[in-house]
Formats: structure tokens, sequence, C-alpha cells
């Protein structure tokens, strides 16, 4: 048995076609809704997790230009922008590796983030949200 | 008698769920109900406590994989309990966090949100986030002797 801890510079994120910047981050949180179930006589509380669970997230880095499909807000802001889209988290980013970490689900952009300031970057970021009627796809190098 | 530092703890999230930790944090909590009436002399409050008790969380850390020596069992590294590419978190685990080798406190909890950062100057981190369920008390063990 043996194991090596994640670092950053492994990762990589894959956002759908029309999504561009050069990125170099991501969060995301998977969450389910709990509910407490205690009934009289419990000393401790009892909980129920919800089978439908939920991500949201985002990736963000630096917009490009001077070349074709750098745009990154050309799905965005047209009409087809409301479709969802395939996003892939990668941890270690050896995309259909053996070793390869990573999660993928359909996605719809909640907003984009851009800005410039004289003094620093410009700056880019895509908020994601789970929009999948399957579950996502887990991938977990263990073996 | 030893003061407990940080150096000297631990966790375990539950065997499904794994990563290499390094902090946590849990808060104890009873709901408290004013029972003070019209006419209290003491002019202050008064309240009881409920005897149901609640334990929520959470742990932090790095996630962990297969370092290409091809050993490990399925479920052994990934952060999320899975089967195959399924998550299947869905039922908890039992969680023991350490002040020190010798004191604890273990309970089972469901896990209302995972989060995950990757940022490519920096680190890869994992946080967990439980709620107790468990219909008795926590098992706490100290070490007082």
């Amino acid at each position: 048995m043996g194991s090596t801890v994640a670092i950053g510079s492994d990762g990589k994120v894959v956002l759908p076609t029309g999504y561009v910047g050069t990125l170099n981050t991501w969060s995301c949180s998977i969450t389910r809704s709990t509910t407490a179930v205690s009934g009289f006589s419990q000393v401790g509380t009892t909980r129920v997790a919800s089978s439908l669970f939920d991500i949201t997230g985002s990736a963000g880095g630096f917009p490009n230009y001077d070349a074709s499909t750098t745009d990154p807000l050309s799905l965005f802001v047209g009409t087809s922008g409301a479709n969802a889209g395939s996003v892939s988290l990668f941890w270690n980013s050896i995309a259909s590796n053996v070793a390869e970490c990573s999660l993928e689900f359909d996605a719809v952009f909640s907003s984009v983030a851009i800005g410039a300031t004289q003094d620093g970057d410009a700056s880019l970021s895509f908020n994601f949200e789970l929009a999948d009627a399957n579950a996502p796809v887990f991938t977990w190098f263990e073996a | 008698m030893a003061v407990a530092v940080g150096s000297d703890g631990n966790a375990s999230m539950g065997t499904g769920f794994n990563a290499a930790l390094n902090t946590w944090s849990a808060n104890l909590t009873r709901s408290t109900q004013v029972i003070t009436a019209f006419g209290a002399a003491s002019g202050c409050h008064n309240r009881r406590a409920s005897s149901l008790l609640d334990v929520t969380g959470s742990a932090g850390g790095f996630p962990v994989y297969d370092n290409g020596s091809g050993t490990d069992a399925d479920g052994s590294l990934a952060p999320i309990k899975h089967t195959g590419t399924a998550l299947n978190d869905r039922g908890g685990s039992t969680i023991q966090l350490f002040t020190s080798a010798t004191s604890s406190i273990q309970f089972a909890a469901v896990f209302n949100s995972f989060s995950f950062g990757v940022s490519q100057d920096g680190a890869s981190t994992v946080t967990f986030n439980f709620e107790m369920n468990q219909s008795t008390a926590p098992t706490v063990s100290w070490d007082e002797s």
C-alpha cells in the first residue's frame, strides 16, 4: 500500500467549449441536505441525509485574446448559454488514464466574473451549478 | 498532567472517507429554553437545557491517491465513499476526533458537504463537514490517569 498527497499543480479543469481562459484554480462543494429525525427519549441527534446531492463551484484564472476561440463570454452571453455543459474537475490530471482522479458532471453557469486592475491582474472566474439528471462520475486512483 | 497541543491531534472520518488530515473542529450543543415566567423575582433569565445533544463539525486536509504501487484497495484512498464511479456517501460513517492519542470523541455522523479546492500554485485541499447521526451519546474517551 502506498499513497501520495494531492498537490495543486497536479490539478486541471475542463469546461464546456465557449468557457475559455488560462485556468489555474478550481473549487467545489458537494452537498446533501440533512434532516434531524430525533424522537423523544433519544439523547443524541439522529439524521437522514438526502438522496439528492448538489455540486456548486468555480474555476478561475486569466482571460486570453488575440487568437480564435479565446472569447470567455461567447457562450454565456449567447442564447445557448442556458444549456448545461460538461464540467470535469481533476485532482490528478491524467484524463482517461488509470491514475486519473476526477469528478465529471453536467452543469449550468450561474455567473462569469471578469475584472482588470491597472496595477494587477486581469482575472476571470466561472461559477457553475450541477445540472445533471444522472449521477456525477467520480474516478479515483486507488489501485 | 499534559496540555494538549494541535500536533497531538488526529481524526478519522471512517471507512471510505480518506485524506491526510491536519485540522478538525467540532461543536457539541444542546438547545436551551428560557423558562422565566412573569413575576420572576430574580430579575434574570432562567433556562433549561435540552437532554438532546448534537455534534457538528469539520475536518480538513489534503486528498491522497495511489502512488503508483498499485496495491491499495478500492475505497482505501478516495475522499468520498464510492462504488465504482458512483458516490454512495449518504449513509455517513463513524467519526473519531482525537485531541491526543489517548483522548477522543467518537460518534456516527452524516456528511452534509465535502469542499475541495485546487490551485495551480498551491495546495489541493479537502474539507469534510459532518453532523451527528446517533441516538445515543457520543463515546468520550479521555486520558485522566
